[in-house]
């Protein structure tokens, strides 16, 4: 299960398509809210989390922060280069990609050891 | 203390004016020049025995018309002003210009009445509208920065649904030769504005922190071309590698491989140009210059060579010589500004149907 957290809509259906085509199942979501709240009621193992950070935002928290905080692999999508991604530490993908690259950049996160989603919560 | 005429008649006042560092010219009241400094020579090209006897107008450039100098000359020749202070753009000796703040004004003899000439000082405001330029230039590429940083946040997420889309469709349609060519145009498009974004990003962005190690020049240069090594075989073009081993500069590596690359494919692209059985030769040099404390990077085509009028422009964001398919204009204010961020310099001789010749120069390490 591959998780899509991606304010715009088009975007999110596109990669599920794509993702869809190379053999993963995926669960998409378009606010941080609607992701954590899924993500508590959430039995699967995720194998890894797409995330479009612009624009994403929790008016109290950084969100890149807190993501990184999660044991599961990310991958963030960027506009071309942007710094804050960039120094973030994560592994990412600048828009707009190919579909063999968002393919790869999956099969390569996923391939490393899988983790409960989020550290300590009864419901992973 | 000496009285005046003790003073006027020595050679003080002639030494001073030969040591002034602004350019100082008189005239008798015919308009022929009588005396020029060293200072007036350094700055316009022309020697002593070249100017003595020429009028002022072999300085005149294209920027001031007719009227401009008839009012000059009124204001001067008006016992009420009896002098005249402004800028204008004068042309050197070798065509270039040379925007100068001037001041003329009568003089006469210690014993005479009346007016025996006309006296003109300079002073050069070339270094001062080169810093305006900078100025203006780093303002305009500041503006461009925030546009395109905005715009790539804004574009980033369509242009991936529009070319995710585009490749979904070439799968679907795959039996369909039509349909793909249309959809691979599509795709390269899209790869086309994202490479003109990225440019753009990089030419503006503000990395503040360009940590400068030493950088073997010839290595460089070896990586470069062993990406070019197609292009450079398809092309017909020669290589000559002259980098003595272990040429280390201060520079940041991936920056330098961005700079040669850059200037490498303008050189190929200007010979490619240029028409004729020529043989295409890019050389490729490194020598210690300034008593060895800096090094000297050659990058040299014999293709079509820029027009003089072009140099200046050709270090500015969207300036190109190249059709609107081929080129985006900014190659070499990119080279440009990774340079500036090297501490490094770069300047440009060229002749227009002969070659360019690119120098860079670097801290040795």
């Amino acid at each position: 299960m591959v998780v899509l957290l991606a304010q715009d809509l088009n975007l999110l259906r596109l990669m599920a398509e794509i993702l869809s085509h190379a053999g993963w199942q995926t669960l998409e979501f378009r606010s941080i809210h609607s992701f954590l709240e899924g993500m508590q009621t959430s039995q699967q193992r995720i194998s890894a989390l797409v995330v479009d950070f612009h624009p994403l935002s929790m008016p109290d928290r950084d969100v890149i922060e807190m993501l990184n905080g999660l044991s599961v692999p990310i991958l963030a999508l960027r506009p071309f280069a942007l710094d804050q991604v960039e120094q973030s530490g994560l592994v990412s993908l600048s828009k707009p990609f190919q579909a063999n690259d968002l393919i790869q950049s999956i099969k390569g996160l996923a391939s490393s050891e899988l983790a409960p989603l989020i550290q300590g919560s009864p419901h992973v | 203390m000496s009285d005046k005429s003790q003073i006027a008649e020595s050679s003080v006042f002639y030494r001073c004016v030969e040591a002034s560092s602004e350019p100082i010219m008189m005239t008798n009241l015919r308009g022929r020049i009588i005396y020029v400094n060293p200072a007036w020579s350094r700055v316009y090209g022309y020697s002593f025995d070249e100017a003595i006897g020429q009028t002022p107008r072999m300085l005149r450039s294209q920027h001031q018309s007719e009227d401009f100098y008839n009012t000059m000359w009124k204001e001067i020749l008006d016992p009420q002003n009896g002098v005249w202070r402004g800028e204008l753009v004068n042309q050197a000796k070798d065509g270039s210009e040379v925007p100068v703040l001037l001041t003329i004004s009568p003089y006469k003899e210690l014993s005479s009445e009346s007016t025996d000439g006309y006296m003109a000082w300079a002073v050069d405001l070339r270094e001062k509208r080169h810093l305006e330029a900078q100025i203006l230039k780093q303002d305009r590429l500041a503006t461009i920065g925030e546009l395109t940083s905005g715009l790539a946040h804004e574009i980033g997420t369509p242009m991936s649904v529009i070319r995710g889309r585009a490749e979904l469709l070439q799968l679907e349609l795959s039996q369909d030769l039509k349909a793909n060519r249309s959809l691979s145009i599509i795709i390269r498009q899209i790869d086309r504005i994202s490479s003109l974004i990225s440019s753009l990003l990089r030419l503006t962005s503000q990395k503040s922190s360009v940590e400068l190690v030493a950088v073997d020049v010839k290595k460089c240069f070896q990586e470069v071309l062993d990406l070019f090594e197609y292009k450079l075989r398809k092309g017909k073009v020669e290589v000559s590698l002259s980098v003595p081993d272990s040429c280390l500069i201060l520079a940041d590596f991936e920056r330098l491989e961005q700079v040669f690359i850059n200037l490498i494919v303008n050189g190929i692209y200007a010979m490619e140009k240029k028409e004729g059985t020529e043989k295409r030769v890019l050389k490729l040099q490194a020598q210690a210059s300034e008593c060895g404390k800096k090094i000297a990077i050659l990058i040299e085509d014999n293709g079509t060579g820029i027009p003089p009028h072009l140099k200046q422009k050709i270090f500015e964001p969207f300036f190109t010589t190249k059709p609107t398919t081929s080129g985006t204009g900014l190659g070499l204010s990119i080279v440009s500004r990774l340079v500036q961020e090297m501490n490094g310099e770069i300047s440009l001789t060229s002749s227009e149907g002969v070659g360019a010749q690119f120098v860079l120069k670097f801290k040795m390490a």
